[in-house]
Parts: structure tokens; C-alpha cells; sequence
């Protein structure tokens, strides 16, 4: 077994015994039923599963990965634990990775649980079987894990609180631009609108899926996605390209290496 | 500070090592020189924040230093020197949401040492540190069981050299201790209260503000 394998491994068997860890999961599951029946009894139930639905991946996914991200490595560095790893003959690249890995896989499986959970809830209720939701919740997932690897590179370096303040700002400015390069697209910046699309060009985007754009602009998105509006004029959201998803999973690869520099470079307990 | 054995025997050799944690700053611990041979054991004594710990870290390669250190003839912290280098860490940390058993587990398979199997190794590496089977599977908060898994950890698979950070002078530690310089291995520990250890390592290295007294 490499080192890589066995760390991950020891991180996974850890992290998924920690109470908050294991109090967001089961909350999630629990509204994601909650979403399920009262779709049922909703006028628009369809648009109520999937806004709900998509509530729960954003609210409690941006819980788990400001979590998971925040307690990648500060504490155990402080704690000594990355330090007895290290000494023990880990190289620093497996250390970083697998932390980030380990993480990353938890984030899934917490996704996974909570979307297969709303998928069979609104089969069992008869709403029939949402695979656009399913895309939506690999969207979510993508945009998740963009914040967890930002909190994860800051949490390097600083304290958890401040790590997850730089994962949500991360996740905000994500949200940020691409909503502004939507109003940058049909001109409501006015003098603005070159500088939106520097920015889209260059910071990571939010993954926007079909799905949700089409409610979005329909304003039925709920809290996950409330409609985009200037100036009380609604701009419209297009779901994400090919493009858009190299672009962040790019992002995640570079913020991954933030990781493992961070950890090389930095003295251990 | 010289020892009878030559260089070439040495298990740990240091010369003018330094350590400054940030630049400008007063080095935290400075002009280090150090020679510990197979069999030998050393204490390293002084007040909290003399550079102790330091110390350690650098020896096991979790900081950058300056001067000249070599440990089991190589560079500190690379996976060929630290696969024969037992690290026991202070405080309780360390094994945080993990039971003994698993926090030694993996350390025995990251050093991938000894000729025993993988169980029959931890195994022994928990009961030499004392921790009996009952409480080797839970995971605890319990200080005692913490400081003998630092315990194990330091010991298991045989090392050829073990550092101990503020070890408790446990019975086992003793034993531990022993045995290793016996089969001709070093010990190297810290220590701000150290009790019988300096009878029982042999040396003493005192530090004051970084600087051997």
C-alpha cells in the first residue's frame, strides 16, 4: 500500500467518526426527505423539489466543504500528527494530496448521499426520475469542491475560522463572476462590462447547471438561486459550457498545488 | 560535545546547526554541535522555549536548518533516513480521533520495517509501551494511553534511532529505552522535567535560549 493510499485511507476513517461531520450529513439526508415529501404537497411540486433539492446540495454541501477544507491540515499541523506522518518517512507531496483527496472523496459521498436520497424520494412520490437534477448535483459538486480546495490551501497556512472565510469568499467571487459576465453579455455594466469579462476570464466560475438556469431565469430557483436582476430588470443566467467546467477544474488542479506547496514549504510539529 | 565512536559511526552528527524560524529573528536554537553513537543515549534539558523540541524537529527533517546535520549517515526527514528513525511525539494531539492501534498501524506501515508481520509488529510495539489490548481499539482523550501510543510509535519496528519529545517515565519507557541501546541503536530525548531520564540516557545536553549551556 503507497503512502498516498494509506493516508488517504487513515484521513477518510478519522474525519467520517467527527460528530459535525456526521451531524451535517444526517441533517442533510433529513431535509432531503423533508424536500421530497413536501414536493409532494406543493402546487408546482416539481419546482419545488428541485429548488428544495437544490437548496440542500448548496446550503449543506458549502457547510461540508468549508468544513472538510478548514480542517485539512492546520489543526493536525499544530497537533503534531502531520508532523509524526512526515517524520515517519511520508513524502510531503503524498501528505498534501491525499489530504486533499481524502476530503474531496467525503464531500462526494455526502453529495451522493443527499442526491440519491432526493432522486428516490421524489421516485417513491411519483414525481418521476430527475436526471437533470443529477446533473445539477454534479455541477453542485464541482462548485463544492473549487471552495473546499481553496479553504484547504489557506487552512496551510492559517487558522480553521479564517481558512473557511477564504473558502466562502472564494465560493462568492465564483458566483460573482459569472453573474457578472451574464450582465457583462447584454451590456447592463455599462463601462464595467470589458472589465466583467477580464475578470471571467481570469477568476474560477460557479458551475451553473441546465437545470437551475432554466428556474433561475423563470425566477423558481429558491434559495439556491434567487433571480439575477440590475436594477429590478432580470439578466438571464446560461448554463455553464465545456469550457466554463476546464476552467474551474483547472482552478481546482492549481489550488490543489497551493496545497502541496504549502505543505512542503512549511515547518512541521 | 565527543563521543568515542568516529563520525562514520555516528548514528547523529550536527555541526553549528541553527534554526531561525523567521527571518531577522533570534535563531531558536544556534551553534549546535552534536555526536550521538550507536548505543549510546542523550537528554537534552532545559527551561520551555529553550529550543528542545526544535531540536528534535530538526533532527527528524520537520524544519529547515542551517550547519550541517546528518542522521543515519543521510539527510534528515528523507524516507530512507526515516524509515529507521523512531519519532514519539509530545503532547496528546498527534493521535487525535484515532485509536492506538491505528495511529501505530500506520506508522509501522509508512517505516515498512521489521521482520515480523505487519500485526505481530504493532502488536509488540503496543505492549511494550503498555497499553493493553482492551483499550489498543478505542479511541480516547485519555493522556496516559496518548503518551504511551507516543510511546509505541517511537519504538515500533525496531529503529536504529529513537527521539522521544517529553516522554513520561513510564515503566515501559525505561524498558524502551534500554533495549534499544542495548541492541546498539541511540536514543535522543527532551525533556523539561526529566525526572530519572539523565541517570538513564547517560548524556545531558542543556540548552539556554537556544545555546548549549
Amino acid at each position: 500500500m503507497s503512502a498516498f493510499v494509506l493516508l488517504v485511507r487513515v484521513d477518510m476513517m478519522r474525519e467520517v467518526r467527527r460528530r459535525w461531520f456526521i451531524g451535517v450529513l444526517v441533517a442533510g439526508f433529513v431535509a432531503s426527505v423533508m424536500v421530497a415529501i413536501g414536493a409532494t404537497m406543493a402546487s408546482q411540486n416539481d419546482d419545488a423539489f428541485r429548488a428544495g433539492g437544490a437548496s440542500v446540495l448548496l446550503l449543506g454541501g458549502l457547510v461540508a466543504a468549508l468544513g472538510l477544507g478548514a480542517t485539512a491540515f492546520w489543526r493536525d499541523i499544530q497537533s503534531g500528527a502531520l508532523g509524526l506522518v512526515a517524520a515517519t518517512g511520508a513524502p510531503r507531496g503524498a501528505i498534501a494530496s491525499s489530504r486533499a483527496v481524502s476530503r474531496l472523496v467525503l464531500l462526494a459521498g455526502t453529495i451522493a448521499v443527499w442526491t440519491v436520497t432526493l432522486v428516490v424520494g421524489a421516485l417513491v412520490s411519483g414525481l418521476g426520475l430527475h436526471g437533470p437534477f443529477v446533473v445539477h448535483a454534479l455541477a453542485q459538486f464541482l462548485t463544492l469542491a473549487l471552495t473546499l480546495l481553496a479553504t484547504a490551501a489557506a487552512s496551510t497556512v492559517l487558522g480553521p475560522w479564517v481558512a473557511a472565510i477564504i473558502g466562502l469568499m472564494m465560493h462568492i467571487t465564483a458566483q460573482a463572476t459569472v453573474n457578472l459576465a451574464a450582465a457583462a453579455d447584454v451590456g447592463r455594466l455599462g463601462n464595467a462590462n470589458r472589465l466583467a469579462q477580464v475578470a471571467y476570464n481570469m477568476l474560477p466560475h460557479t458551475i451553473v447547471s441546465p437545470m437551475i438556469a432554466e428556474m433561475q431565469n423563470r425566477d423558481a430557483g429558491g434559495p439556491a438561486a434567487p433571480q439575477f436582476e440590475i436594477n429590478s430588470v432580470p439578466v438571464p443566467i446560461h448554463p455553464s459550457t465545456i469550457g466554463s467546467v476546464v476552467w474551474t477544474i483547472a482552478w481546482c488542479a492549481f489550488l490543489l498545488w497551493l496545497c502541496f506547496v504549502g505543505i512542503r514549504q512549511r515547518n512541521l510539529n | 560535545m565527543t563521543t568515542a565512536a568516529g563520525p562514520s559511526d555516528a548514528l547523529v552528527i550536527a555541526e553549528s546547526l541553527q534554526v531561525v524560524y523567521q527571518r531577522g529573528a533570534t535563531p531558536a536554537i544556534d551553534e549546535i554541535d552534536l555526536t550521538v553513537a550507536p548505543g549510546e543515549g542523550l537528554l537534552v534539558v532545559g527551561e520551555p522555549g529553550s529550543g528542545k523540541s526544535t531540536l528534535l524537529r530538526a533532527l527528524l527533517g520537520l524544519i529547515r536548518f542551517g550547519g550541517a546535520l546528518t542522521v543515519l549517515g543521510g539527510y534528515p526527514g528523507t524516507p530512507a533516513v526515516a524509515a529507521h528513525v523512531g519519532w514519539g511525539p509530545q503532547g496528546k494531539g498527534f493521535a487525535d480521533g484515532q485509536s492506538p492501534r491505528s495511529v501505530v498501524e500506520m506508522v509501522a506501515r509508512l517505516r515498512r520495517t521489521g521482520s515480523d508481520t505487519l500485526a505481530a509488529t504493532v502488536a509488540r510495539a503496543l505492549e511494550d509501551a503498555g497499553i493493553e489490548a482492551t483499550v489498543a481499539d478505542r479511541v480516547t482523550n485519555d493522556v496516559e494511553i496518548v503518551r504511551r501510543t507516543s510511546l509505541a510509535c517511537a519504538v515500533v519496528g525496531d529503529p536504529r534511532l529513537v527521539v522521544l519529545d517529553d516522554p513520561w517515565e513510564f515503566e515501559e519507557t525505561v524498558a524502551a529505552i534500554s533495549a534499544v541501546r542495548a541492541r546498539g541503536g541511540a536514543v535522543v530525548a527532551a525533556s523539561n522535567d526529566p525526572g530519572g531520564l539523565p541517570s538513564l540516557l547517560g548524556r545531558t545536553l542543556t540548552l539556554v535560549d537556544g545555546v548549549a549551556a
